[in-house]
């Protein structure tokens, strides 16, 4: 067994200090999806996530390229400008686009735990690098950490040794130990307070389940899901991983299967305890008069170009956080989706854009225009520019056709139905009845309230609305017609209690 | 997998192991039946990378796993798992998602053998499993305190006995197995264990009878004698029989003025033949009687007089003989 030691400090260039001292990540979720992506520019094919039950400590494994100790130190003696994208701009073994950009992937742990552990192997190498990062260093006030002469601070102390392993397989295993109190609350799914976490989990659950509990519209928000299952959502929400098989209805998957396939020939797959975290989204219209449609993006522009759908469903897009446009970059997701519609006009067509949902694949220009947190995208750059020029001008389109195709139509159909269940009901209560009503009014009712004669001029009474002074108007009108007065004034009073009841 | 002797003793399918399992399950079956418990586990053990225990009580349905095979959230708090290696974990979070695994040698987490700490919280909670499995893969590691000679792992086990009595938790089970053959006792040990054995050798006749069925004469006279051990000059059954009345007999002992008593069901080697690793198990039942505490003797004496009832071993075949 070697005894190499290595041991030393991370070195942080001080803008990313900065940032990083500040919070950069707004949820654990956001800082595991930064590992989960470097497996991904390691040519990892499968990811285990390992959190559960008490995210007492998380580990991450893959089956990436690994690392040795030279490039572990080449590495962290500088966590700086590009360091990922000199040597290549896609993977070796996949032809991925390299998601990271500066490499502060590992740093980011930072955020949820105080201790990385690393052990990390390439193939047909017999040194197996296990290193310790202790992140104590960056929580210290910025004047207590040691600066060099290169202006750049001290993130944190890291020691480990390389010992020898199998030659045939390569990997990386990250521990992160001792988690953070409020990450760690998130993350085995109880929330940071009691009103935080949902009751519906997705731990457990095969992909399959996942779907099938994603497609239930009842679910509005995901916050209905436990922090855990949460963190789950957001990550596949952001992370090269496929679509679930019938994440649309059937008759549209062929409209954007070049997409589809795109993301499945990536071979990345992401397993969170077990469970294969897929893109959680999924379109699935309930009723079977629920028009939606989908329009395939395509733009070719002078300063970015971007390919994509737009999917618009009648009532609405649920849960909400599909509401609105997702970008990515080389595959990876910039933020959430944008339910302004990258600042397109709140007061055009407000409800109905809260129907659509969008995804976007746009090129590495864009990426310029992306600030270091990821997640938010400079707004002057000429790429985000003419990117949003051609967005609101597709929005716009979209929402006409969306009034038109959908909500027009749409609201027909949903006066049609509401108007035939109002006609059946009145059929079953004239039936529960029968004893008391003879045939003649038996027919009088069938004819007046018919669902065959559901015409517009019949739906159209049929869903009239009456308020109490109008429903006494007409009742007493009849009663003081048909009825004597003794009769009339027990009428009435009954009814009156009934109505008031 | 990281190459240590835990886990390739751990991963043998070996039959006698399977045996050993065997039993393990029919005993962890029967306390399921009544376990209803919200505070502690069901079941503690040391499962090495493969966790070959925790898959038998997964195969038997004591532990419930979702389609996805991960541990289901009703049992999680069912089974606690003690590891400190690195991969080890990950090989059984791999093979278990879900599982809750304590990432901390058995001494680390029992704050040591001595008495002066001791465990908090969920620490404590699970060593007041109602199984608890201490399946070593070496031998009982020799130390000494204040010029006495301690059996580090009998102090920790005489431990949780205490932290259970603590809480008032009355009976729990102890899976015990032990390597013989990774013993280098010096002789000072080798005599210590003589004369502790030699004190029951020489007053009851019935423990006498007992030891000298399973030593055989030549080495029953060794215990039966006033004389010094001079060299160790023990072979593999040799030292297997000597855990075999030693271990009981020690936690007996050290524990019966704390009102413990033990019931030893099952005493078996097994190995040692073939280049394969010479282990002893028991399995022990705890009953706690604070009433009892006023009659120490009697409560030594059927403790002591339990060991002999499951003595035993397990051959090549995996069969149990007596």
């Amino acid at each position: 067994m070697s005894t190499t030691k290595l041991k030393g400090k991370i070195k942080v260039a001080s803008r990313i200090v900065d940032h990083l001292s500040s919070g950069l990540y707004e949820s654990p979720s956001a800082c595991l999806k930064e590992l989960i992506n470097n497996s991904f520019d390691a040519d990892a094919s499968i990811v285990n996530v390992f959190v559960k039950p008490d995210a007492d400590r998380i580990i991450i494994e893959d089956d990436g390229h690994g690392m040795n100790a030279e490039e572990f130190e080449k590495h962290f003696k500088s966590v700086s400008e590009s360091y990922k994208r000199v040597e290549n701009e896609v993977t070796k073994k996949f032809k991925r686009k390299k998601i990271g950009k500066i490499g502060i992937g590992f740093i980011a742990a930072n955020e949820i735990c105080d201790e990385l552990e690393l052990i990390s192997t390439k193939k047909d190498s017999s040194d197996e690098l296990n290193v310790k990062i202790n992140f104590a260093e960056i929580r210290k006030d910025p004047q207590g950490r040691i600066k060099n002469k290169k202006g750049e601070l001290d993130k944190a102390d890291y020691e480990g040794e390389v010992l020898t392993t199998d030659k045939e397989k390569s990997y990386t295993y990250i521990f992160l130990k001792k988690i953070r109190g409020d990450a760690k609350d998130i993350l085995r799914g109880v929330g940071t307070t009691e009103h935080m976490s949902g009751s519906i989990s997705l731990y457990g659950k095969s992909h399959k389940s996942i779907c099938e509990i994603l497609k239930n519209k009842k679910i509005r928000s995901w916050s209905e899901f436990d922090t855990y299952s949460k963190n789950m959502l957001e990550i596949g929400l952001n992370v090269p991983v496929r679509y679930h098989d019938e994440w649309l209805p059937a008759g549209m998957r062929k409209k954007v299967s070049s997409i589809v396939s795109e993301v499945e020939n990536l071979n990345f797959k992401v397993f969170f305890d077990g469970t294969e975290i897929r893109k959680p989204i999924v379109f699935s219209p309930k009723e079977k008069n629920e028009k939606s449609l989908i329009e395939k993006f395509e733009f070719e522009g002078t300063h970015v170009s971007a390919n994509g759908y737009f999917y618009a469903q009648d009532t609405g897009i649920k849960p909400q956080e599909l509401q609105g446009i997702l970008t990515r970059i080389r595959n990876a997701s910039i933020g959430k989706y944008d339910s302004g519609f990258l600042g397109f006009s709140p007061s055009t067509n407000p409800l109905l854009q809260s129907w659509i949902s969008g995804e976007l694949y746009v090129d590495d220009r864009l990426e310029d225009a992306m600030n270091i947190d990821r997640k938010t995208l400079r707004i002057t750059h000429p790429s985000y520019v003419e990117l949003q020029k051609e967005i609101h001008s597709h929005v716009d389109k979209l929402l006409k056709r969306v009034r038109s195709d959908i909500y027009g139509s749409g609201t027909k159909e949903r006066k049609k139905i509401k108007a035939e269940k109002i006609t059946q009901k009145v059929r079953e209560i004239t039936d529960k009845s029968s004893s008391k009503i003879d045939k003649k009014t038996k027919a009088i009712i069938k004819e007046a309230w018919s669902i065959e004669k559901s015409t517009e001029k019949n739906q159209k009474n049929v869903l009239k609305k009456y308020t109490i002074d109008e429903l006494y108007e007409v009742i007493l009108d009849v009663a003081s017609e048909v009825l004597d007065e003794s009769q009339f004034n027990i009428f009435i009073r009954e009814l009156t209690k009934r109505l008031n009841n | 997998m990281s190459g240590r002797p835990i886990d390739s003793a751990m991963s043998s399918k070996r039959r006698p192991k399977e045996s050993v399992r065997e039993l393990w399950l029919s005993e962890i079956e029967a306390t399921n039946k009544h376990y209803s418990d919200t505070n502690y586990p069901l079941y503690l053990t040391m499962p090495g990378a493969e966790g070959f225990d925790i898959e038998m009580l997964i195969d038997s349905g004591i532990i419930r796993v979702t389609e996805t095979e991960s541990i289901n959230e009703k049992d999680i708090k069912k089974i606690v798992a003690v590891e400190s290696n690195n991969k080890a974990v990950l090989n059984l979070q791999k093979k278990f998602p879900g599982l809750r695994i304590e990432e901390q040698n058995l001494q680390n987490i029992l704050k040591g053998d001595g008495l002066e700490t001791w465990p908090k919280g969920d620490e404590k909670d699970i060593f007041c499993a109602h199984i608890v499995n201490l399946d070593f893969d070496g031998s009982i590691k020799c130390d000494k305190k204040n010029g006495t000679i301690i059996f580090k792992e009998l102090e920790w086990i005489y431990k949780i006995c205490l932290l259970r009595s603590n809480v008032g938790l009355k009976e729990w089970k102890l899976f015990l197995t032990f390597n013989a053959g990774t013993n280098n006792w010096k002789v000072e040990v080798l005599n210590f264990i003589k004369n502790f054995l030699h004190e029951n050798i020489k007053d009851e006749k019935k423990f006498s009878d007992e030891c000298k069925a399973l030593f055989g004469e030549e080495m029953f006279s060794v215990f039966n004698s006033e004389n010094k051990i001079i060299k160790n000059k023990f072979d593999f059954l040799d030292l297997q029989k000597i855990y075999m009345i030693f271990v009981p007999k020690f936690l007996s002992n050290k524990l019966h003025v704390n009102g413990w008593k033990l019931k030893t069901k099952i005493n078996l080697y097994y190995g040692g033949v073939s280049g394969t690793a010479p282990m002893v198990t028991w399995i022990i039942d705890f009953l706690y009687d604070v009433e009892k505490l006023s009659t120490p003797k009697k409560i030594y004496k059927e403790s002591l007089m339990s060991i002999f009832k499951g003595v035993g071993y397990i051959d090549e075949q995996g069969k149990l003989k007596n």
